[in-house]
């Protein structure tokens, strides 16, 4: 055998072994998406079960920990909430519902709605009797490039399946995590990256404990967040945070958003009558947006499509017969700046208040 | 199995290490069979029409040498053209045509629902090369059946080209080949730039253009521009990237393919860029259409119309869509203009301000015309030519906001730009005087190595993870 050729293909084999060395060590190690291990949500989930309030480590996956609540929980409770960030203060202090759950997740598409019912569904064959759906304007944007419902092969199995059960069709997962083996994969290795710059050592910290200040952020026994008290109290650093904030809204390119997204609209639509014919309650949720924002958005309308969205979802629940709480426009509950933790979360007295308006 | 895929990665080596194994005699078996299981990786079924395709031209590329009646070999000539172009007429324009005649004639016909077999137009118009050389006299006959097959599947070039001529690539399949180290760096080296091209620029900027261009009716200004110019760049590198990847994974077995590029945005006419722009395409049309149609050598006003038509089929050829159509009638019409005026593609010692600003009105020209390449419709490219300009008066205004909508006025998104095209735009410069990754070969193994893992590294840091196909696998 020529010699040259061995020459060439030891330096190929030594490049080889460099890059996927590099990329299976970090892809391992760091496992953002918590692939390979997922024991710290499941503790998480048993001590808030069992009734404590539990600190959310800076890299725990909201996602993973309520596949592990779900999985965890004795019963189905009678009411649970579904959505994002914006929906996580709802709780059974401030509704006055007993018995409920909030499985929110930070930045909700209409994907994870699926997904967290999908996860009753697949555990009890059945769903709770109230919905309440926290719902977004970028809920219903066709381009939401919303990806996180992608990151974890079992929480995007539980959304296709029970897609697929709510639709009456048989989707085949186009997902990458679904084809590529996360050991060997160039998106995962990216998104640890990524995660590792943004968090530091704090990547990776995601042991469980029962929170004893509050200054931690934490989640309450029904699922409801507890902000840290840095973020709860009202404040100056927190009103000039809220108003610096604001402009035109452009999280999830919503600021490309001028119509409503016609497959959202009719995966949304599917979901409803679903719900519906199965007997639940479902109740809409829109969180405001604060003043500032609102001035931006509304008055001056940087995101038409949020009014846009509010008008939809009033003639759908009309339509429907459903209830509808709350609005994207935070001047018609009388809420100031000084209620909003950011231009677009409220806080818990602004929940409370928009709620019971 | 795509170019950029852990597949690919796989598959190569062990082609490459058992193809140096085994005799020479097996060789062209080894990259049969290899480039048959490369392409029926994406729909087995349609191997069978790239062999129909291949058994074809083949019997007909036989019959032409044995027969000297020239009734007879017009026949078996129209025939192998009817046969290969029936095939990719069926697959291709069947819709197209069918749909177009709906517009002038009340009727509802069968519409075909087949994906579009990946390559089909690279290897019908290589295989028609042959026929069509071998009637003419240009091109012997190939008599070995598994050779010429090999010619007509060889993976490398196979879903979009280069398109090569059977005078060139068969006698490289069967001549021995001795391993030599230098061309396999070569080869290594021009994969992972090629690499680079698709996955960190290409892919990176497709990002902008297709977020314009996906809701085009929902932009206008300065973003419609900087999506055509992102997408301008795209197009190139993703074609040029996949052109350098089989290049590079040719000359690993010691095959060399044609350079389909020569730094098109440097053209200093439009002329000029189809030179140095998909040179095995448009070399093709030239021989095969152009010329028969009687070239220059006729009067001016025909010369216009086999201009015009050798572009408009071009366009056509590129996809069964008017949007082509007019893409290429523009490319036509420019150079009629050139030819008109008399004006040639400068010299290259002729570097003065006048060649640079011939350059950038290409370059403006190119990159407008794209816009018809990548919209989806006819009307949404004179939607966009309409908008592109909206607000200019306020020019600030103008450019800013366009900044914005397309989001780089995020200092990272920007300085990630310029981290894309640099290296691009010096690589090509240097490219006018040199043969850059030969001359990069050939440094000692510390600049070697250090350049080698800035660019993977750069790849697998910035480069699109997700599943990206090449533009041009759907012509």
């Amino acid at each position: 055998v020529n010699k040259d050729l061995i020459k060439f293909i030891t330096k190929v084999v030594i490049y080889f072994a460099a890059i996927f060395g590099m990329i299976i060590t970090i892809n391992y190690n760091v496992d953002a998406s918590f692939i390979f291990t997922a024991d710290s949500h499941e503790d998480m989930a048993k001590l808030a079960l069992e009734g404590n309030i539990v600190v959310c480590p800076l890299n725990y996956n909201e996602r993973i920990y309520q596949i592990c609540i779900v999985r965890n929980m004795k019963s189905m409770p009678d009411t649970i909430v579904i959505g994002s960030s914006r929906g996580m203060h709802l709780g059974e202090e401030i509704t006055g519902y007993s018995n409920m759950y909030n499985n929110c997740v930070s930045g909700a598409c209409i994907e994870d709605y699926y997904g967290l019912l999908g996860l009753y569904y697949e555990k009890y064959g059945n769903l709770p009797r109230r919905i309440i759906v926290e719902t977004s304007p970028w809920v219903l944007f066709e381009y939401n490039p919303e990806s996180r419902w992608t990151t974890n092969k079992e929480y995007y199995n539980y959304c296709y399946d029970f897609y697929n059960t709510v639709n009456g069709v048989n989707l085949i997962m186009n997902s990458n995590l679904n084809t590529e083996n996360p050991y060997i994969s160039l998106s995962y290795f990216q998104y640890n990256i990524k995660q590792f710059k943004e968090k530091g050592m704090n990547v990776f910290d995601v042991e469980a404990r029962i929170s004893k200040d509050v200054s931690e952020l934490a989640d309450n026994p029904d699922g409801s967040i507890r902000y840290s008290a840095d973020e709860e109290n009202e404040s100056e650093h927190r009103l000039s945070r809220v108003q610096n904030m604001s402009g035109a809204v452009s999280y999830q390119n919503i600021q490309d958003m001028t119509e409503l997204g016609e497959t959202k609209v009719k995966d949304y639509e599917k979901l409803i009558d679903y719900l519906l014919n199965n007997g639940c309650e479902v109740i809409i949720y829109m969180a405001p947006f604060s003043e500032t924002q609102c001035g931006y958005s509304i008055d001056q309308g940087f995101n038409a499509s949020f009014e846009l969205v509010e008008q939809y979802l009033r003639e759908l629940a009309n339509e429907k017969g459903i209830q509808i709480v709350g609005g994207f426009d935070s001047r018609k509950f009388g809420l100031t700046d000084k209620r909003f933790i950011d231009y677009m979360h409220v806080d818990q007295k602004g929940t409370s208040i928009v709620w019971n308006y | 199995m795509l170019f950029n895929s852990f597949a690919f990665a796989v598959f190569l080596p062990m082609v490459f290490i058992l193809y140096w194994l085994i005799p020479q005699r097996f060789r062209w078996v080894l990259l049969l069979a290899a480039s048959y299981y490369f392409y029926m990786s994406w729909n087995a079924i349609y191997a069978i029409l790239i062999l129909f395709t291949t058994v074809i031209s083949y019997f007909c590329g036989l019959a032409l040498e044995r027969t000297k009646k020239r009734w007879l070999r017009n026949v078996t000539l129209i025939v192998a053209l009817s046969l290969c172009l029936g095939v990719l007429f069926i697959f291709k324009y069947y819709n197209f045509t069918v749909n177009t005649l709906r517009c002038f004639i009340n009727f509802s016909p069968y519409i075909m629902k087949f994906a579009l077999p990946v390559g089909i137009s690279f290897y019908t118009f290589q295989t028609l090369s042959y026929v069509i050389d071998v009637y003419k006299g240009g091109s012997p006959t190939e008599h070995h059946f598994g050779i010429y097959a090999t010619f007509v599947i060889f993976f490398p070039q196979l879903i979009a080209g280069p398109i090569e001529r059977a005078s060139r690539l068969i006698p490289q399949i069967k001549k021995k080949h001795s391993f030599d180290i230098a061309h396999a760096s070569w080869g290594g080296m021009i994969i992972i730039w090629g690499l680079f091209k698709k996955m960190v620029v290409a892919d990176n900027l497709a990002v902008y253009a297709d977020m314009v261009y996906g809701n085009i009716t929902s932009y206008q200004g300065f973003s419609i521009v900087l999506a055509t110019l992102c997408f301008t760049i795209q197009i190139y590198c993703d074609f040029s990237g996949y052109t350098d990847i089989a290049r590079g994974s040719a000359k690993l077995f010691g095959i060399e393919l044609m350079d389909n590029f020569k730094c098109p945005y440097f053209a200093t006419s439009v002329k000029d860029f189809w030179s140095r722009w998909h040179i095995s395409l448009s070399t093709w049309f030239r021989d095969y259409v152009y010329i028969p149609m009687g070239g220059n050598r006729v009067s001016k006003a025909r010369n216009c119309f086999n201009v015009l038509i050798t572009f408009l089929v071009s366009g056509l050829w590129h996809g069964a869509s008017w949007n082509f159509v007019v893409w290429g009638g523009l490319h036509g019409l420019a150079q009629i203009y050139e030819n008109a005026f008399g004006i040639k593609p400068k010299r290259e010692e002729e570097n003065d301000i006048f060649t640079i600003i011939r350059i950038i009105v290409v370059f403006a020209f190119v990159s407008m015309a794209w816009i018809f390449f990548r919209v989806q419709d006819v009307h949404q490219g004179f939607y966009a030519i309409k908008n592109m300009f909206v607000g200019v008066s306020h020019i600030w205004q103008y450019i800013s906001q366009g900044i914005t909508a397309m989001g780089l006025h995020n200092l990272t998104n920007a300085g990630l730009m310029v981290l894309y095209i640099v290296p691009l735009t010096v690589f090509d410069i240097f490219s006018l005087k040199t043969d850059v990754i030969e001359w990069f070969v050939n440094r000692n193994a510390v600049v070697q190595n250090t350049v080698t893992t800035i660019l993977i590294v750069t790849i697998m840091l910035y480069g699109y993870a997700g599943q990206s196909t090449f533009v041009y696998f759907q012509f």
